[in-house]
């Protein structure tokens, strides 16, 4: 069957897999390097999930006061639980600065101070003086960073002559049996046409796989299509067991209901009716930490105390406080309730539980972007021809946790950088090696395996099972028995992909077939979570294990490889943290406790 | 997941993809719920409204009151009754 497609070949200096923001920053640079480059993007660029990070960027311009890319690598090692490396956090903070100057100069538009500075607002765990104050880092534009990043980075990068191949849907790459990543082969989805794409570099920027959870806030496309890709190339992914959770998304639809709320008063109840954070936290009560609150409501779900039908939620309350104050304060928070819960929440309670937010882990990579393994007792070993940045990376400067602000400045800065890279190591027009036959009928025949399975089981059944699954056992309530009941029930779920159902067997504009092939990507990450989770023994940043409730440096202050074989058997290994900096301006943060 | 009974159908499920999950929601709410029964009109006004940039989509279904166009405004008010 594989032989009987037509195939249309591209041949690029480098590609890039995917439009959001890390993607189009590295597109940019590398078109603007003079390399002919291709961005393949399933979704209109524009469009990409960046459009959502509406916070800001950090950056220690030092606008609104002092400020010191020392301090901001500070924050950022301690919000990481010591799990960054190091040299990367100073990389990435350092070069914040330069970063944002371009994308000022590039068009973006960013909110000004009266004076015509960059504004800059304060965000959680961001400080000064190692600490000691409250740092003003963030810049934005309004409320519509992501989107006004997207757009000028698009605007730009056609403006340097790179070429978008938009609704193209990745299906795997094309490894050389020396383990060089030589290209990307993609489905054009509105002719249903298959193309082969060669370049020197591949670079995945293809997002987190949030949607391996029944309740996340990212869009329907986040399904970490690069990582499953590295995955099944025999490459490991890194500290998977790292998932940041928000307390409180809607049930259902993950839609975010802001802190605010619980800030001007709202509070949680289970199904008994009972203010329950009030034993898990006497004095903050509902004001406790994100990961405390999500991890109470989690407990209280699984011991048998949530609500609704299948007692999977839980309740947060806001009539109490009547409808002058809502209307007043929380007039946003109002309305999504009204439009994704259908909940008045002058009347009623909104249905609510912790949902993912980010994910730390994905493909490890050097600062510059390089996507490395562990081979041969070298760690860093640089797999050639291929890169990773954004969420699909594991850089790793958010180790086992995520500081607001600073995911559009990591998209930004490594997607500045891997374009460095490649223009460093691809010679333009250089011409591409012969690829033998059978690098592509590998891939076309699992496209087929798949177009063609006749199984029993629907696609959007398999999937509500897995996210099901990784919500009840790998969210923020986390114990080896709990685990060892979710690698079960996945690997299962794993395996049941053998018995797909693909109703649909066309070409052109079939989502039924797209979504499955999404799904055989989202569930050997489910899988690399899963099992990254159950072996770590200990409680580091957003991976809290409730019997090991302490970080142990001494044995666990190492990132977690993650190799799934094609038919779901897992191998553990390790990286070491780099506690290393590349310059002589800044000492390596020792480790402490993270106690804010 | 539904399988669209045309490629029509199925490229505006895809367009439905947005970038925040706000919008997701409330588009592909609209293709299952009300395109299929919706005037021709109205169809293609759904249909102009997903080459909308995200920002300004989110905006006209969620924060604005007051229409110039009412085949946008029943669209609205069929997803926020």
């Amino acid at each position: 069957m594989a032989n009987s497609y037509e195939i249309t070949d591209h041949t690029y200096d480098v590609l890039v897999v995917g439009a959001g923001g890390a993607g189009l920053r590295a597109t940019l640079g590398m078109a603007a390097s003079g390399l002919s480059t291709a961005c393949i993007t399933k979704v209109f660029p524009t469009r990409s999930h960046t459009v959502a990070a509406q916070g800001g960027m950090s950056a220690s311009l030092g606008n609104m006061g002092d400020d010191d890319w020392r301090w901001h690598m500070y924050d950022t090692v301690k919000g990481s639980d010591w799990l960054g490396d190091q040299d990367a956090i100073e990389y990435m903070c350092r070069e914040a600065v330069p970063a944002i100057v371009e994308l000022e100069h590039y068009g973006v538009p960013f909110s000004r101070t009266d004076d015509g500075k960059i504004y800059q607002r304060p965000f959680g765990g961001m400080t000064t003086h190692y600490g000691e104050g409250i740092a003003q880092r963030t810049c934005a534009a309004a409320d519509r960073t992501g989107h006004a990043i997207l757009h000028t980075l698009y605007q730009q990068s056609l403006k340097h002559n790179a070429e978008f191949f938009i609704e193209y849907f990745a299906l795997d790459l094309l490894m050389a049996e020396d383990g060089t990543c030589c290209g990307v082969m993609a489905i054009d989805l509105a002719t249903g046409k298959l193309h082969r794409f060669r370049g020197h570099e591949v670079l995945l920027a293809t997002g987190g796989y949030g949607r391996t959870y029944f309740s996340c806030t990212s869009a329907h496309t986040c399904t970490g299509d690069g990582n499953a890709m590295a995955l099944r190339a025999g490459l490991p992914l890194q500290d998977m067991e790292f998932v940041q959770f928000h307390p409180t998304g809607i049930y259902g639809s993950g839609c975010l209901i802001t802190e605010g709320s619980r800030g001007e008063g709202g509070y949680l109840t289970n199904a008994n009716g009972e203010r329950f954070m009030e034993r898990y936290a006497p004095n903050a009560k509902d004001l406790a930490s994100r990961d405390v609150v999500s991890r109470s409501m989690t407990m209280e779900i699984n011991e048998g105390r949530g609500v609704g039908a299948e007692g999977d939620h839980i309740h947060l309350h806001l009539e109490h406080l009547g409808a002058d104050v809502i209307a007043e304060r929380l007039p946003g928070i109002a309305e999504s309730a009204r439009i994704f819960a259908d909940i008045d929440v002058n009347k009623d309670p909104i249905p609510v539980l912790p949902t993912v937010h980010y994910n730390m882990g994905g493909v490890p990579t050097n600062y510059h972007g390089e996507v490395v393994n562990l081979v041969d007792g070298n760690p860093d070993h640089v797999v050639p021809g291929l890169m990773a940045i954004g969420e699909a990376a594991c850089v790793s400067v958010h180790g086992a946790n995520r500081l607001g602000s600073n995911s559009l400045l990591d998209l930004i800065v490594f997607g500045r950088a891997a374009a460095k890279r490649a223009a460093e190591l691809v010679k333009a027009d250089t011409p591409h090696r012969s690829l033998p036959d059978h690098v592509t009928d590998k891939v076309l025949d699992r496209f087929d395996g798949i177009r063609f399975a006749e199984g029993d089981t629907s696609t959007a059944e398999i999937r509500l099972d897995l996210q099901k699954t990784m919500q009840s056992h790998a969210a923020v309530f986390r114990t080896g028995e709990s685990l060892t009941t979710g690698m079960e029930k996945v690997n299962g779920l794993n395996a049941s992909f053998s018995n797909v159902s693909v109703a649909d067997k066309s070409m052109i504009w079939n989502t039924d077939l797209i979504e499955t092939l999404e799904l055989s990507n989202l569930l050997p990450q489910a899988v690399a979570t899963v099992a990254s989770a159950l072996n770590r023994e200990e409680s580091r940043g957003a991976h809290a294990r409730d019997d090991f409730k302490d970080r142990d440096d001494e044995k666990w202050m190492k990132h977690s490889l993650a190799n799934v074989s094609a038919t779901g058997e897992v191998r553990m290994e390790y990286r070491p943290v780099h506690m290393t900096t590349m310059s002589d301006e800044v000492e390596v943060f020792p480790p402490k406790a993270r106690v804010y | 997941m539904s399988i669209d009974s045309t490629p029509a159908l199925a490229k505006l499920r895809w367009r439905c993809r947005r970038g925040t999950k706000e919008l997701d929601v409330l588009t592909t709410r609209y293709l299952d719920s009300f395109y299929p029964d919706a005037s021709k009109v109205e169809q293609q006004a759904f249909e102009h409204m997903l080459t909308l940039q995200d920002p300004i989509l989110y905006d006209i279904l969620t924060v604005y009151t007051e229409f110039d166009d009412p085949v946008i405004e029943a669209i609205v008010l069929k997803l926020k009754p």
